[in-house]
């Protein structure tokens, strides 16, 4: 931003410093509001406002990726691990994972229209996320139109290719019995397939005292990532509410910059998260998905860690 | 071109030289006149179109006697110097310029030859080529398809033709058929895609979707655009191998595919690395919710230079935070809009609900990052 000379003008003809810049896209990014109605506020032209953030989403996408990157070091997903272990104790637990719509309204003669559908007669884009236990986001992919299914998304993601390669989630596995150990993993809803990196919660009614005992632990645990996507689009209302027809390739780009400035607030510990009221709806009206994909390993490895949780695991 | 030949004698004198040696001839030969010959023979040429004569032209001109002996010997000339000359003026670039020309002094009217509107017509190239192809591979539907009028009167069609005769045998050529009307039921829609675990966080996607089933590729991938026939054999093996059920069966496909690939006379393009045709493309397949199978093969783009190693000053997070954007001005002490009294006073009079901690840590890496401060 400040490699280039400031060829933005007020409608005074006075230039915008780089502060004036940055708030003026905090500000469209964060309210939500019309490119008019945030050029009035700052004395500018509403092509103004959107040059200056359009501007800011691109130097904090080529400069603030490593304020959104998975744990690099050992000693920092060993603390996730334990902040995840104290909500409801899980053990060796590294990470939520979770998807949320953005929701849009495109015209009527888009050609692409019916792959934006969703399953709740919405058009959407899809943001998938997983998230650590402060809520920060720690890998998301976002893009893929809202017809697609949550677990369409996630076999389609890199996340998912590095997990099936060993290369992701191949940390130290914890014993938790003579003989029975847990490695790393994530927990997910119902709508993502049971993995042996993704631990799902029981489906059915008539569960077992273990395993609904495991439910709630499991619904505990990945609330962090519900709570993470409350906040996102509660603070950055751009991506809240239903969009007028975006640019849906930009689209993504503003996805991925309001999830970089969600995280440096938490990196911030800024003040005004702590104000913010914590809310676990960021898809309403959006009925669980149901995958029934189920890996026997992992089925084996959720076993016993009911059977952990439940005491009843054999010494 | 044409008028100048005719007005400079000198020009005239040496480009008639330049004709003459270049076909063997003797230059400054008095015996032949190139007008003469031209005036005297217009019937001769058996792709002449009949001329308006100008009547003040015609009775301008000197008229000339050619003798009996003589005409047999002269006929042999104008061939040969028709044809130089109409070689020389296709060369020249100045044959299809215009409608009419004006040569030796007479008035060559080609729009009479011209259509109104003409249409592309492929049937001379398509038609021979597929004869051609018929006489290598002994195909008959293929060719059929190319010679019928409906196939032959776009450019479309002729570049469908030109493709299927890249592809090989007849078999090749229908799978490639089938697989294209395949595509064509598949709704497209182009994505981008913004993945922090992938080697390229943004990249480009064309999705292909027809109910359930999906069909994932990369846009930039070179090998589809180089030869899209490839792609779609692969797509229709691909298709049979869920039928069939076995992956050695679409393994041995495609070893075969590549033989015939290689081989390929009629390849007009080179083949694109095979890297880039195996891993550049991902599909998936969904069938009632479930996912029924993930084709081999990872994304491989080139990784690019990570902005992770460009950024190397890692995050400053700041102990104490500003209280508010204006706060920040002041102590960085930059001017901009806040010292503007009118918009200073439109910035004070609202509540900017935005969080105040990102101004600072943006401004700070964005200094730092670049330099400037």
């Amino acid at each position: 931003m400040l490699a280039k000379p400031s060829n933005f003008y007020t409608t005074n003809g006075k230039s915008l410093s780089i502060i004036d810049q940055v708030a003026i896209a905090l500000r469209r990014l964060s309210s939500g509001e019309s490119l008019w109605t945030v050029g009035e506020l700052f004395g500018t032209s509403h092509s103004t406002v959107s040059l200056v953030t359009w501007r800011f989403v691109e130097i904090m996408e080529a400069r603030g990726l490593r304020h959104l990157q998975w744990p690099t070091t050992e000693g920092e997903m060993t603390k996730i691990k334990s902040k995840f272990e104290d909500i409801r104790g899980l053990p060796n637990c590294c990470g939520a994972i979770d998807n949320t719509h953005i929701l849009m309204c495109l015209p009527s003669v888009d050609p692409t229209i019916e792959a934006w559908f969703d399953r709740e007669k919405n058009h959407s884009m899809i943001l998938q996320a997983v998230v650590d236990p402060e809520m920060r986001f720690r890998d998301i992919v976002t893009g893929w139109p809202g017809s697609m299914s949550d677990a369409l998304v996630l076999k389609s993601s890199g996340f998912f290719e590095l997990c099936e390669r060993g290369k992701r989630l191949d940390g130290e596995k914890v014993q938790l019995a003579e003989g029975s150990e847990v490695g790393e993993y994530i927990v997910g809803d119902g709508g993502f397939p049971l993995l042996p990196w993704l631990l799902t919660p029981y489906q059915g009614k008539d569960l077992s005292e273990s395993k609904s005992e495991f439910n709630k632990r499991h619904f505990a645990t990945r609330m962090v990532a519900n709570r993470a996507f409350a906040r996102l689009k509660e603070m950055w209302k751009i991506i809240y509410g239903v969009m007028w027809r975006p640019d849906k390739h930009k689209l993504p780009r503003i996805i991925l910059v309001c999830c970089m400035l969600h995280n440096i607030i938490i990196d911030l510990e800024d003040e005004v998260q702590d104000e913010m009221s914590l809310s676990h709806h960021h898809d309403l009206n959006y009925r669980q998905q149901i995958s029934d994909s189920n890996d026997k390993s992992a089925s084996i490895m959720r076993d016993k860690l009911s059977f952990y949780l439940s005491g009843r695991l054999p010494a | 071109m044409l008028c100048s030949t005719t007005s400079t004698t000198k020009s005239t004198t040496n480009w008639l030289d330049r004709l003459r040696s270049s076909k063997g001839f003797p230059p400054q030969n008095d015996d032949v006149d190139l007008e003469d010959f031209l005036n005297r023979n217009p019937n001769s040429d058996p792709h002449s179109i009949p001329q308006k004569t100008d009547q003040n032209q015609v009775t301008d001109r000197p008229k000339q006697h050619d003798p009996d002996e003589n005409r047999t010997k002269r006929d042999d000339w104008f061939e040969i110097m028709s044809s130089a000359l109409a070689e020389l003026f296709v060369m020249g670039g100045g044959g299809g310029g215009g409608d009419s020309r004006r040569f030796g002094g007479r008035e060559t009217r080609s729009s009479r030859k011209r259509r109104q509107n003409p249409k592309l017509c492929a049937i001379p190239a398509s038609a021979t080529a597929s004869v051609d192809d018929l006489s290598l591979n002994g195909g008959g539907a293929a060719a059929a398809a190319a010679l019928s009028p409906s196939s032959a009167d776009n450019s479309v069609a002729g570049a469908k033709t030109k493709k299927m005769r890249n592809g090989g045998g007849d078999r090749d050529r229908f799978e490639a058929a089938l697989a294209e009307a395949e595509e064509d039921r598949y709704s497209r829609v182009d994505v981008t895609v913004i993945d922090t675990s992938a080697p390229v966080w943004r990249s480009e996607k064309i999705i292909f979707r027809k109910g359930s089933v999906w069909k994932v590729r990369d846009k930039n991938s070179k090998c589809r655009k180089i030869s899209s026939l490839r792609k779609k054999k692969r797509k229709a093996s691909q298709f049979d191998e869920e039928v069939v059920g076995g992956r050695k069966e679409m393994k041995r496909r495609k070893k075969k595919k590549k033989k015939q690939k290689v081989y390929s006379p009629s390849q007009s393009l080179p083949p694109p690395p095979p890297r880039l045709c195996l891993g550049d493309s991902k599909e998936v397949r969904v069938s009632e919710g479930r996912i029924v199978s993930l084709v081999e093969g990872f994304p491989k783009v080139e990784r690019k230079p990570s902005s992770k190693q460009t950024s190397e000053t890692p995050c400053q997070v700041p102990t104490k935070r500003q209280a508010c954007i204006f706060q920040i001005a002041e102590e960085t002490g930059q001017a901009g809009l806040f010292p503007h009294t009118k918009c200073s006073h439109q910035l004070k009079s609202v509540d900017l609900s935005f969080p105040k901690a990102v101004v600072k840590i943006l401004i700070e890496d964005i200094t730092k990052l670049c330099g400037i401060c």
